[in-house]
């Protein structure tokens, strides 16, 4: 019987260790960079995986109940930047991936309604800030959430592209 | 008998078990919901009331970097990082940044384990824009990243060693206020390493070694010492050099 307990409690701490190795990005000086270099367009990112996202973001950013009115529209991180913050330009950084700017990336542009508050990094001193539109940026190489903005203005996502599709319930 | 002999096995087996299971806070309320962020910080200290400067410029060297899954499915992450704010509240910070694992990743890991640049601001206290970058680097290694305004004009922008990579208008010519170290937005305490070596640029153009620096553990919004369980630690001597990570053993 215990003998079974303990194969039992093995394989839950196996099971523990890969969903941490699948479900967490960290680094150590034993890391290694596996970019590709692939040139061909990335596939779309399955609109129940940004509906997802956009529930667990929503929720870091302090949106107790789910958020509403989830739209989506494909376009390039440069879009993606003029359209959340026009004075600003988007990073001018060159991609590794590419040898592009990043502003050229592929990105969807997804926005919400809700009730957010900015939570991110920030000094320990600075007011967080509060909004009633999330919009955050999806890498469509990585998946990565690579930008997000909180504002009461919601951004007009026709200007990107006129294909928004709604996503989610 | 048995069973004793089999007790150590079992309190190993809960002890490896202990950190996906742990609270959703620690230290004292570090969490990453309502902001309970926590840092280990170095604090330049101003030479007195007025005093301003151009940029700051910081070598991170990161050595580990661990966040752990992902809690009630709320994102964690970590940073090293420096800020660069002036005296109304306007801020840039730059740095490395680890965590924030989302759904729309599944099938499309490019490096579940390494660091990435990123780089958030607040100009108008109305909002606060930020990018990371998808793109990886290799920990152990020395990356300079130098926020400054090259045009004196109230435009900030980031470098990362010698390239411009970014820049955002709306904050005044000179800031007043620099810091750097370790942010921590997570349900369960991760683990981290790293080394900086930070200078600042005064009026005059020239660059100085970060001196005089005052060192704090604090939780976002309060002035409190947060205490044992971040750390920051700077060294006389090379001037400007700081170790900070947590737990607090790893300085």
């Amino acid at each position: 019987m215990l003998k079974r307990l303990l194969a039992a409690a093995l394989l839950a701490t196996g099971v523990a260790f890969a969903v941490g190795a699948l479900h967490t990005r960290g680094a150590s000086a034993a890391s290694t960079q596996t970019e590709g270099s692939s040139s061909s367009a990335p596939p779309p990112i399955p609109s129940y995986l940004l509906a997802q996202t956009a529930v667990q973001v929503a929720q870091e950013q302090g949106d107790i109940t789910e958020p509403s009115k989830i739209e989506e529209v494909s376009g390039t991180l440069g879009q993606a930047a003029e359209l959340v913050d026009p004075k600003n330009p988007a990073p001018t950084v060159i991609d590794p991936r590419t040898g592009k700017p990043w502003s050229e990336s592929p990105v969807d542009v997804v926005t919400m309604k809700g009730a957010f508050t900015y939570n991110g990094p920030m000094p320990y001193w600075a007011s967080t800030t509060k909004g009633n539109t999330l919009t955050f940026v999806v890498d469509l190489k990585s998946g990565i959430v690579v930008s997000q903005v909180i504002s009461d203005a919601t951004p007009d996502l026709a200007q990107i592209s006129p294909t928004v599709t709604a996503i989610g319930g | 008998m048995q069973i004793r002999r089999h007790i150590p096995g079992l309190v190993l087996m809960l002890l490896l078990l202990l950190p996906a299971s742990a609270s959703a806070t620690w230290g004292n309320g570090c969490s990453n919901e309502n902001n309970n962020h926590c840092y280990a910080l170095a604090i330049w200290n101003m030479a007195g009331e007025g005093e301003e400067v151009k940029g700051m410029s910081s070598n991170f060297a990161v050595y580990h970097m661990y966040v752990w899954p992902s809690y009630n499915g709320h994102g964690q992450s970590l940073q090293d990082e420096q800020w660069m704010s002036d005296a109304a509240g306007a801020w840039v910070e730059d740095g490395d940044l680890a965590g924030t694992h989302y759904y729309t990743e599944e099938g499309r890991e490019e490096n579940p384990y390494s660091i990435h640049w990123f780089y958030a601001y607040s100009y108008n206290g109305k909002t606060i824009p930020e990018y990371i970058a998808p793109w990886t680097y290799q920990g152990g290694e020395w990356i300079g990243y130098t926020l400054d305004d090259p045009s004196n004009n109230g435009t900030w922008c980031e470098q990362i060693q010698t390239t411009q990579v970014a820049c955002q208008g709306g904050f005044p010519v000179y800031a007043t206020r620099v810091e750097l170290g370790m942010e921590a937005a997570d349900e369960v305490q991760p683990e981290n390493l790293a080394k900086s070596e930070t200078g600042v640029q005064h009026r005059n153009g020239n660059w100085y070694h970060w001196n005089k620096a005052q060192l704090r553990t604090v939780k976002w919004g309060e002035s409190g010492e947060e205490g044992a369980y971040v750390c920051i630690q700077s060294w006389a001597s090379p001037a400007g050099y700081d170790t900070f990570g947590s737990p607090a053993a790893e300085c």
